[in-house]
């Protein structure tokens, strides 16, 4: 079991991965700490880096989420219909076991974002946790997208193209802005305001769920009518 | 600070209530000196409660501070008032009105239900009062005074019953000129005059032909004479009554070939203490009025520490150092999963190494992150000047500043018998800063929303109870200075000066206060270790100034020591207190500086 699930954390497909989210999301860290000095100069110094981190951090897990879906379908064989259901469960366990790894090499930085955030750990577990909930619907996406065509370069286009599309999108269409990241993570940073916006996150997660089991059911179909379309 | 005492006392009250919700209640109200106050300083004003209804009231006395035309209310204040049934009560609370202000509101309403108003009155600032940007100027006499002084100085004429019961409503007072007056003060009257002298007030006082009327215990112990007799005078060919006497402090004036004093001057505190042995409006003298007249800028020194509220350091974590950890860090993380990726080929994993990395790193970062000095959101800076004679009650100055790195709901507390104002910026910008300042029976509690990056700056004054006192035993040789500490704190760095010498005393620890008496432990014998004759003056500056660091600290200090006019002392013990005024908050990281002098 521990073997198997070492496989799904390192491996040379997810490695890369890993080191480029640490790297982006470390330089990242270190442009957002905000410089020393006397009280009146730091209160005058009017430009506020700190969520640069977390914005940084939004976009490469969600690139590196689709990406560690996309893996998963490479790594699997074809299957066949009556294995199709414990495969899914295992895709599923693999992505999660990924994902949560991918946050927890994050710690250090998280560590560090606390403090020149002036966080509650209440509220970073939550900002993780949300994170972890948004990169996983990312990565079925990633899955479905790779179930669909075994071209690269169409899954590179069609991927950024949707993820971009994604972010700007629910950014800007005010109906869409429970299922924004950055929108999220701004009201859970904000512990005033994140008390105030239950319904907010209400909508977001009933979204995030909806589109998480339809992207589930699209790959489990796609598995299935794969393996008619062998036989 | 609110004082309360029954309405015997006949005082100037003009203010009529205009508009009622419940007619058995009644308020009159006045404010400053004779329809003058001064703008950011603290003004008294009187509210005049009276209830002739059925019932007793538990009520809340709020004032607010209003800009017309929005009606927007910026500061706030709140007082708990009893009112029983038949009683009439008069509070005197002390408030600092902001330039900006143009309307207050005064309102009595249910203590529990805040929509049951018993009363309420507005006052129209600028219509109905006068507002001076210089500190007044009192003529204490039950004669008129004259409107204007030959000094230049113009005078607000007032009786004892108007004078304060606390020093800290004298706020906008810089001078009382003390004529003829025949009533006697009360206990409280005296003792607010007496910490307002402390504070830096100037009192002079006119004597001469009414002098065996006019004279108390209370005023004979502040002059600076001894007085033995009036005698009659020739003074330039007028006949005057001269009081005579032995002379206490510096004689400024004498009369012409003889040796009589004429003007005597003395240090009280940070203040001074004038004394005419004649009646000056009764008689002209040369060169009189010129010794009088306040000398040119002397107007701004007080504000002169909110400057180094701005220059307080904020550490903040290293950029260099978070970089290293993270260089640290991936280069680690690269190269030992590399190795687990090789490893795991040969069937041993080493994924275990890499989680203790992670986790190792992680600890790392939360070592050098959990200084207070980082990760709390509040950055402030407490420092004053606590001054007593060595007996009674102790005056205390005090400037907060305070720097809030995030949005955060804020609740200060203090002693209830301090006042505290909002120092605003020169350029406060379209946001003008909105405070609470809600007083209970023990405490003062200060309510504001503090937005991110945004400095605060207070003032505050409290009068209180003298924790440190000493005394001196003189001989052959050093002298021995026993120093009685009953605060909660060591003190720190305690000098002794006397005449020109500074003998330093080093650390003073605490006495434990429950043996009721005064104790003198080896410890609390602060025998002078090092003795240092200086001449009192630029010398005794410059040794304070020979601090070691020139860090911001070290300057708040010469800052402190400069304002105290320590220079000038002659007999005092100089110590540092880390003992705040302000509760400090748990998200607060508080500096807090304060110099104690008690004068003998």
């Amino acid at each position: 079991m521990w073997e198997r699930v070492q496989s799904y954390l390192i491996n040379s497909h997810n490695w890369s991965l890993y080191v480029s989210l640490l790297i982006f999301t470390g330089l990242a860290l270190v442009l957002a700490l905000p410089p020393g000095g006397q009280a009146a100069v730091i209160s005058d110094y009017g430009l506020n880096l700190k969520m640069l981190f977390v914005i940084v951090y939004i976009v490469l897990y969600g690139i590196v989420a689709m990406n560690l879906g996309q893996q998963i379908k490479f790594a699997s064989y074809q299957v066949p219909s009556s294995q199709v259901r414990g495969f899914m469960r295992t895709c599923q366990l693999a992505l999660i076991a990924q994902l949560g790894f991918a946050l927890f090499i994050t710690t250090p930085y998280w560590i560090v974002f606390k403090t020149i955030s002036y966080a509650s750990w209440a509220q970073i577990l939550w900002g993780a946790g949300h994170l972890f909930i948004y990169g996983f619907v990312l990565g079925l996406f990633g899955l479905l997208l790779a179930t669909l065509t075994d071209s690269e370069i169409t899954q590179f286009n069609v991927k950024y193209a949707v993820f971009v599309g994604f972010l700007l999108g629910t950014l800007f269409i005010s109906a869409a802005h429970p299922l924004n990241p950055f929108h999220a993570l701004s009201f859970i940073l904000d512990g005033e305001r994140a008390g105030q916006s239950a319904l907010f996150f209400l909508e977001g997660y009933s979204a995030l769920a909806l589109i998480g089991a339809l992207l589930l059911f699209l790959i489990r179909r796609k598995y299935l009518s794969a393996d008619r379309y062998e036989r | 600070m609110i004082c309360l005492r029954d309405i015997g006392l006949s005082i100037i009250a003009v203010g009529i209530l205009s508009g009622s919700a419940y007619a058995d209640v009644q308020m009159q109200i006045e404010l400053g000196f004779n329809r003058h106050y001064v703008v950011d300083s603290f003004t008294p004003l009187w509210v005049q409660l009276a209830n002739s209804g059925r019932d007793g009231i538990r009520g809340l006395l709020e004032i607010s501070q209003k800009i017309a035309p929005k009606e927007i209310v910026k500061e706030t204040y709140s007082w708990p008032v009893e009112l029983p049934r038949g009683s009439k009560k008069m509070l005197q609370v002390n408030i600092a009105i902001h330039a900006y202000t143009d309307r207050i509101q005064i309102m009595l309403r249910d203590e529990k239900d805040v929509t049951k108003v018993y009363q309420s009155r507005e006052i129209q600032l600028h219509k109905e009062y006068m507002p001076e940007l210089q500190k007044l100027v009192l003529g204490l006499s039950d004669v008129p005074f004259p409107q204007r002084l030959p000094t230049g100085e113009s005078l607000q004429t007032i009786g004892v019953e108007q004078l304060v019961n606390d020093s800290t409503g004298y706020g906008g007072v810089r001078r009382i000129y003390l004529g003829r007056i025949f009533s006697s003060f009360f206990k409280g009257q005296q003792q607010a005059l007496k910490n307002w002298l402390i504070g830096g007030g100037e009192l002079v006082v006119f004597s001469g032909e009414n002098w065996h009327r006019q004279r108390s215990p209370f005023l004979e112990e502040l002059i600076p004479m001894k007085v033995s007799d009036t005698n009659e005078i020739d003074l330039d060919g007028q006949r005057l009554t001269i009081v005579t006497g032995e002379p206490q402090g510096v004689v400024l004036l004498r009369v012409r070939g003889q040796d009589a004093p004429i003007l005597i001057k003395r240090p009280f505190g940070a203040g001074t203490i004038f004394f005419s042995t004649i009646d000056p409006l009764a008689a002209e003298i040369d060169g009189f009025w010129e010794l009088l007249k306040p000398p040119k800028g002397e107007e701004q020194e007080t504000q002169s520490p909110v400057e180094f509220l701005g220059r307080l350091g904020l550490p903040l974590p290293s950029v260099l150092k978070v970089s290293g950890l993270v260089i640290v860090f991936i280069t680690g993380f690269g190269l030992l999963g590399l190795l687990a990726i090789e490893d795991k080929r040969q069937g041993r994993p080493l994924t275990w190494a890499l989680l203790l990395w992670v986790l190792g790193l992680s600890g790392a970062a939360a070592l050098y992150m959990s200084n207070p000095a980082f990760s709390k959101s509040l950055r402030s800076l407490e420092a004053g000047i606590c001054r007593s004679l060595n007996e009674g009650e102790t005056f205390c100055q005090l400037w907060y500043g305070l720097l809030s790195r995030k949005t955060v709901d804020l609740r200060l507390s203090t002693r209830s018998t301090a006042v505290v104002q909002q120092l605003l910026p020169a350029k406060p910008g379209p946001h003008l800063f909105d405070v609470h300042y809600a007083y209970d029976k023990d405490n003062l509690k200060i309510l504001m929303r503090v937005e991110d990056r945004q400095k605060r700056h207070f003032y505050l004054e409290s009068p209180q109870k003298a924790a440190v006192t000493f005394s001196l035993q003189e001989g052959e040789g050093t002298p021995v200075v026993k120093v009685y500490n009953r605060s909660n704190r060591t003190l720190f760095d305690a000098i002794f000066i006397k005449e020109g010498k500074a003998f330093c005393l080093g650390e003073i620890k605490m006495t434990r206060e429950q043996l009721n008496k005064i104790i003198c432990t080896a410890e609390l014998k602060a025998q002078a270790v090092t003795e240092k004759r200086l001449d009192a003056g630029a010398e005794l500056l410059n040794y304070f100034e020979g601090f070691p660091s020139e860090s911001v600290e070290e300057k708040i200090k010469r800052t402190l020591f400069s304002l105290a006019k320590a220079k000038e002392l002659r007999e005092a013990l100089l110590v540092w207190s880390p003992q705040e005024e302000l509760v400090t908050d748990p998200r607060e990281e508080k500096t807090v500086i304060k110099l104690i002098i008690i004068e003998r």
